[in-house]
């Protein structure tokens, strides 16, 4: 679900572009890169057990 | 001169194009060879939809007549090298948990090489366009447009389909749980 949910607010990032709001685009590109990054370290480092 | 910056607004489709047939590329190997995407490669995925965002929101903002163009392009190139870099960091490290001699790696290889060390590739690719694009962005901005073509509007609607698509297959694969399976075999959601 959280994989699904930054989907979504990819989706969301692309609406707010298409409304010309600049900054809150800019807020939620960074969100979502943030979140994705959240996501990907969980899944390099728990499977495995890794405490880094 | 606006020769050229009429070819950087199509270059832009372009782009985005490429980034959604990846995407595509991705769905196709998961319903034609039944692979399921494992949370890695998922990963990767939205990192390749982050990086086309990128494109997409420069050729909406030429609809705005924006007095700075060259800084609309720059912060559209800016988001693609966010994404780039996310997908290095998740490719790279899909490449090492295989790169050992005899592993045979994860999925179907296409032309020889994983979906993984395509993402690499890409991800490389997206961070040498964009650094040169704001290299040269005051000759690049693209043209401010009255309105968007039917090539726009359908490129930028493909987008955001894929991105529902995406959202909607990954729910499915995870069902009602927070994470994706390490090793996914079904969808979750339907009991597989």
């Amino acid at each position: 679900m959280v994989a699904a949910s930054i989907f979504l607010l990819l989706v969301l990032t692309l609406l707010s572009a298409l409304t010309g709001r600049r900054r809150v685009t800019a807020v939620l590109a960074v969100a979502c890169f943030v979140c994705m990054m959240l996501l990907g370290w969980h899944h390099m480092t728990e499977p495995l057990g890794l405490n880094l | 001169m606006r020769g050229l910056r009429r070819l950087q607004f199509w270059l832009l489709h372009f782009y985005l194009l490429g980034m959604v047939g990846m995407l595509l590329g991705g769905f196709w190997m998961q319903f034609a060879y039944s692979e399921m995407p494992c949370p890695l490669c998922v990963a990767q995925r939205l990192a390749l939809s982050l990086a086309a965002i990128g494109p997409a929101w420069v050729i909406l903002q030429c609809r705005f007549g924006h007095r700075d163009g060259a800084s609309m392009l720059v912060r559209g190139m800016a988001v693609s090298m966010l994404a780039a870099i996310a997908g290095l960091i998740l490719g790279g490290r899909h490449v090492l948990l295989h790169i050992l001699p005899g592993d045979v790696g994860y999925g179907t290889p296409v032309l020889g090489l994983s979906l993984y060390t395509w993402v690499v590739i890409a991800c490389m690719v997206i961070l040498l366009v964009a650094a040169v694009t704001s290299l040269f962005h005051d000759r690049l901005e693209p043209p401010m447009v009255e309105r968007l073509n039917p090539v726009s509007i359908g490129s930028l609607w493909l987008l955001a389909i894929v991105l529902l698509a995406n959202a909607a297959t990954v729910f499915a694969e995870a069902g009602f749980h927070l994470y994706l399976p390490d090793d996914p075999t079904g969808y979750r959601l339907f009991g597989g």
